[in-house]
Formats: C-alpha cells, sequence, structure tokens
C-alpha cells in the first residue's frame, strides 16, 4: 500500500510521525521507567505503532527513518549507551518489519507484525546490551520476550483499529484528512 | 483457506501451546529434588558428611552418624574396648562385624598375591603416618614387622576369628567404606529416598535425588592440587573410594613416602600411581580394592576389577588419567 | 471478538509460538533448582567474582568498577552506583536462579545461576 506523495508533504508527514514516535517515547518511559525486570534502555515498545505506519505506507526508508529518529534522541538525552540500544533494537526490528510487509497480508494483520516487530526490538536490544557487557545479559531474554509478545500485541491491536481510518479503503483521491492519495 | 480450515489452525495452535506448558510443568515437577538435609561430624578420625533426600525427619541423620560411630567403636585398632584391639591382644574374638569384613576381603589378598593384606598393623605401627617424625624405618626393623604379616593365618569360624601369634589386625584401609556399607543397610530400609554419605572420603551413592533419578556428581581430588578436582564421576547408586599417595606421607631426602603399604615388601607401594579411585556395590570391597589397586599397578588390577565387576580410575604420577571398566567419569579441563 | 480485533489466523501462530518459548524459558529455573545459589559478578565480559551465595554467613559489600554490591545470605543487588540511570541500583536484590541485574555504563553484570556443577561428595 504504497502511497505517493509531493516532496513538502512528505516532510510535513515525516516531522509528524516522528514528533508522535518522540513522544510516545517519552510518554512510555514516565509510565515505565524502568521496569524492574529489564536492562538498562530497554523499552516497552509504544513508539512501535509509528514505526508499523511508516513501514506499511512508506516502507522500508520510511520505517528506518523513524527508528534512526528514536535513536538519534535516546542519545541525545539519555547518553550513547541508550542510543546504541534504540539503534540496534530499531534497525532489527525495521529490517524484519519490512520483509513481513512485503508479503502478502492476508493471514496477518498488526498484531502479528506488531508481535514480531517488537521481539526483534528486543531482540536487537538484547544483543546489544551483550555486545556491551557480556554474555551474562541474555538472562534478561525472557523478561523481554514476554513484554515484547505483550507490547506487540498492543500496539498491534492499536493499529489494526487505527489503520482503515488513516487510510481511506475506497477508491478516492483524497482521504478525509487530504494528506495520502492512494496509487491503484 | 476456509473458515474451517482458520479455526482449526488456531485451535491446533493454543492446543500445542497448552501441551507445550503442560509437559514442561510436569517435567520440572520431576526434576525438582527432593528436600535435602545435610549433618556435618566426625568419626572414625575424619569428617563424615550425611545427605539425606526426601521428606524425613533430622532423626535418621543421627542414626546414620550413630551406626558409623557404632563401626568405629568396634573396629577401630585405636579404641581399646573394640573387638579388634580385642583381637590384637588375645589373638581372638568373637565379632560378625570383624568376620564380614575379613571374609569379604580375603579373596582380594589372595589375587593381589599377598600385597593386600589386612594383618599389616604392626608395619603401619612402625612407620607410624600419624605423628610428626619423619623417621624411615631401618631394613631389619621392616623385615621384622613383614614376618608378621600373613593373611593366611587368619582364621575364621562363624563369628569367631581368631589370628596368628603376634600378628595385628588393622581394618583402617577397609573401616570407612565398611561404615557406608552399615548406612546402606539402614537407608535401605528406612523410607530416604536418596543419599550421600562420605565417610573419610569414602562414598556411599544411594537412591534418587529427584524422581528422575538424576545422577549423583563424586569429584575425584586432585592427587597434587589440595582444592582442585582432577575430575567428576556421574553415579547412579554405588561406592567410590580413593587411595592415594597424598592423603598420609612424609617427604625425607626427596622421596616421597606415603602410608599405603605393599605388605609383600613392606615399604609403600611404588607401582608409578599417585591415586586410584574405585567404583563398586560395596564400600568395604571399594575401599579394599582402592588399597590393593594402588598397590598393584594398573595392569595388575584389571583381573581384580573384573573379578569384582568395578571400574576403576587410575592417575599416575605424571598426572595421566585412564579408566577401566564401566565409568561416567569427567576429567576437568 | 476476533472481528474486532482484527485477528487473523496468522497472528495467532506467531503469538502462540512465541508464548510458547516464553513459558519454556521460564520454566528453566524449574529444572535446575535444588543446587547452590551462585551469584556471578562480569566486569567488561569477563568473569570477575564468583559468590556462593548459600554459603554467606554475614552481609558485607564489595566494590566493582563504580558499583557497589550488597552480599547477603541468598541474595545480591547493586547498592549504589555513579551511573546517571541507576538502573542497577533499581533492580533491587537478587535472589533466585537466573536473575539478573547490571550497570551497563560501568559494564557490571551480576547474574544468579545454580551451579549445576553441584558436588555431592568429594572421593579421597
Amino acid at each position: 500500500m504504497r502511497t505517493e506523495l509531493s516532496k513538502t508533504k512528505k516532510i510535513c508527514v515525516f516531522g509528524l510521525l516522528g514528533a508522535l514516535s518522540l513522544v510516545l517515547s517519552v510518554f512510555e518511559n514516565l509510565i515505565f521507567p524502568s521496569v524492574p525486570f529489564l536492562p538498562a534502555g530497554a523499552k516497552v515498545g509504544l513508539s512501535n505503532i509509528v514505526t508499523m505506519f511508516a513501514g506499511s505506507v512508506f516502507g522500508f526508508s520510511g520505517a528506518l527513518y523513524i527508528a534512526l529518529l528514536k535513536a538519534l534522541f535516546a542519545f541525545v538525552t539519555r547518553g550513547a549507551v541508550a542510543g546504541a540500544m534504540s539503534l540496534s533494537g530499531g534497525i532489527l526490528s525495521v529490517i524484519v518489519l519490512s520483509l513481513i510487509l512485503m508479503k502478502e497480508r492476508k493471514t496477518i494483520s498488526f498484531i502479528g507484525i506488531g508481535v514480531l516487530c517488537a521481539v526483534f526490538h528486543n531482540l536487537g536490544q538484547l544483543l546489544c546490551s551483550c555486545v556491551l557487557s557480556g554474555k551474562a545479559m541474555l538472562g534478561y531474554g525472557k523478561y523481554l520476550l514476554l513484554f515484547a509478545i505483550v507490547s506487540g500485541s498492543f500496539t498491534g491491536v492499536v493499529l489494526n483499529a487505527v489503520m482503515p481510518r488513516l487510510i481511506n479503503l475506497k477508491e478516492s483521491e483524497k482521504t478525509e484528512f487530504g494528506l495520502f492519495q492512494k496509487t491503484k | 483457506m476456509s473458515k474451517k480450515k482458520k479455526i482449526v489452525l488456531s485451535v491446533l495452535s493454543v492446543v500445542i501451546v497448552a501441551a507445550v506448558t503442560a509437559a514442561a510443568i510436569v517435567f520440572a515437577g520431576y526434576k525438582k529434588e527432593y528436600t535435602l538435609k545435610e549433618k556435618n561430624s566426625l568419626s572414625m578420625g575424619s569428617i563424615v558428611t550425611i545427605k539425606l533426600y526426601g521428606d524425613d525427619a533430622f532423626k535418621k541423620l543421627d542414626v546414620v552418624k550413630g551406626l558409623i560411630d557404632n563401626l568405629d567403636k568396634e573396629i577401630s585398632r585405636k579404641i581399646d574396648s573394640s573387638a579388634v584391639s580385642s583381637l590384637n591382644k588375645n589373638g581372638e574374638v568373637k565379632s560378625a562385624t570383624v568376620s564380614d569384613i575379613l571374609l569379604k576381603c580375603r579373596k582380594i589378598s589372595e589375587m593381589s598375591g599377598g600385597a593386600f593384606d589386612l594383618t599389616v598393623g604392626r608395619l603401619s605401627s612402625l612407620w607410624d603416618f600419624d605423628d610428626d617424625v619423619k623417621k624411615v624405618p631401618s631394613e631389619a626393623e621392616i623385615k621384622k614387622e613383614l614376618s608378621t604379616v600373613d593373611y593366611e593365618k587368619i582364621a575364621i569360624n562363624g563369628a569367631n576369628v581368631a589370628i596368628g601369634k603376634g600378628q595385628t589386625l588393622d581394618l583402617g584401609s577397609v573401616g570407612k567404606g565398611a561404615a557406608c556399607d552399615a548406612a546402606k543397610a539402614y537407608l535401605q530400609k528406612s523410607g530416604v529416598k536418596g543419599a550421600v554419605v562420605s565417610v573419610g572420603g569414602s562414598i556411599l551413592a544411594f537412591g534418587k535425588r529427584n524422581k528422575i533419578g538424576d545422577k549423583w556428581r563424586i569429584a575425584v581430588r586432585h592427587p597434587r592440587e589440595e582444592n582442585a578436582y582432577i575430575g567428576v564421576i556421574n553415579l547412579s547408586e554405588g561406592f567410590v573410594s580413593t587411595s592415594g599417595d597424598y592423603e598420609k606421607y612424609f617427604e625425607k631426602d626427596g622421596k616421597r613416602y606415603h602410608h599405603i603399604l605393599d605388605a609383600n615388601t613392606g615399604y609403600p607401594a611404588d607401582s608409578g600411581l599417585s591415586s586410584v579411585t574405585v567404583v563398586c556395590d560395596s564400600g568395604t570391597l571399594s575401599d579394599a580394592l582402592s588399597t590393593a589397586c594402588f598397590i598393584l599397578g594398573e595392569e595388575k588390577s584389571k583381573a581384580l576389577l573384573d573379578e569384582y565387576s568395578a571400574a576403576a580410575i587410575f592417575i599416575d604420577k605424571d598426572l595421566n588419567v585412564s579408566t577401566y571398566g564401566e565409568i561416567d567419569f569427567e576429567k576437568t579441563a | 471478538m476476533k472481528k474486532k480485533l482484527g485477528l487473523k489466523k496468522g497472528d495467532v501462530l506467531i503469538f502462540s509460538v512465541l508464548s510458547a518459548i516464553c513459558i519454556l524459558l521460564f520454566l528453566v529455573p524449574l529444572f535446575t533448582d535444588g543446587g547452590d545459589t551462585v551469584a556471578t559478578v562480569w566486569l567488561e565480559g569477563k568473569k570477575e567474582k564468583e559468590i556462593n551465595l548459600s554459603t554467606v554467613t554475614e552481609d558485607y559489600e564489595i566494590k566493582i568498577n563504580h558499583c557497589v554490591l550488597s552480599v547477603g545470605k541468598g541474595k545480591i543487588g547493586f547498592l549504589s552506583s555513579d551511573c546517571p540511570d541507576k538502573l542497577c541500583v533499581k533492580s533491587g536484590f537478587l535472589s533466585k536462579n537466573g536473575d539478573t541485574a547490571a550497570c551497563l555504563p560501568n559494564k557490571v553484570v551480576v547474574k544468579l545461576e545454580n551451579r549445576k556443577e553441584k558436588l555431592d561428595a568429594v572421593a579421597y
């Protein structure tokens, strides 16, 4: 479901999406400042909603942009360690996201996609923490997996509900927001 | 895919998850160890560790300890009122315990050509490894005491035991294993699910530590490094005994004199080994065999081990390790 | 319910499989319980210290890099650290097999495990 937009519109949209993802990031850090079971910097993943959205509408590059933005934000606000964690989780998650989205999506909704993205995001973070602090970090794996399944399902449900309203499924050129245009 | 197939697939995946979870929980239950009660104390001149597995009262720990103490009182040379002391003083004694041990060990003495001999008491006293004096007895002294060493002079008639004039019985090399035998006899009737008893390094591994019976892990002391292990034996049930040149010894003029005496020569055994560990289904025998095999050396031990279906780990003076017989031994890297 | 969530069979499959893996991972400690709880402290990926928590008699503290760990009978935790987040300290005390706490900036990781090498006896 690729969409073609003019350049300016694209900048605006990405600006909005980027901001949205950061807001969600900050928001989730407020509510879950540090779940005791998770390693430093591991996140619950609410901003994944934005990443998935960007990925389905704008493809790999779109999702990648969001992930890089998040990583940069983490680096600037919370330090190199957090930045590295965000980057590794984000990149792995985006790669997997793009792979899934390339395939036919009749059998899988955003719930499945959300869970997989979250799992691979956390996996990336886990691998990063192992690189930083050694194999012993693997002990966190089960908690990260658990949280990924839960948060991924949640973000998936949200996006399932929201997506149809963002992308008008009728054969018309403009949606109610006037932003997106369907091609073919 | 049809709606029906959709439902089937969903149900199937949920069922698989449920099954896997249930299986995991059940398996975890089987693997969970029985509760452990442990007691450390002293007996027979060494450290005794008793570990009992199962929902049992502390009382059973004391029973096992009591059995070991009682055996000590019966067979220790150092206790004046023991049956063995009586035997050594009077030349005869009535003791089912002593007679039992002697009967078990006789064949080992025969098959080792007398290298393993329980009448080695006077020789042991002469060398005396328990005090701090580093004295190597003279050849004449050794010859004199050696003349009293002769297992063939032991006469057994039921519980009546008699030895030759001037002989001294020393059950030190098999006493701890015999204590393990006594422990096992009790444990079999006690309702205890599993146990590990260590009497001065002679081990009894009994029963199971959890429902599926994971093996016991018995480490073998490194012959030269005090707090290190040379390997670990994985054992379901059995007795483990080790004889080594590092337990009691002194060094003089660059030579090590250890306490495992060759009853034929009168001198510490010199077969190139630093330690032998034997695994067997009897404590008395595993003790006796480990001593005998240490004296005989690896090659000559094989027939003896086969006779008792025992397995062994031989460690030579260069710390090369070889095993004989069926044994699950993990050498530490 | 399914229709409202937009749940599809692929989702169920993914969810089920990952959940099964997750459950298994959580149940692993049950298999390996029964030994001594040993805390391993890693510094920069290398084993720095091994403490058998079951044999600790008195509480004491140890300093690793810029972190201070508190060691007690059957438990260990980060007492203080010079890192910005203090997530390590917030992890509280570790006491069960598998529990982990780490201070990433200081590269200190503490992990509890059941000594599988637990020996039942030593033959000597």
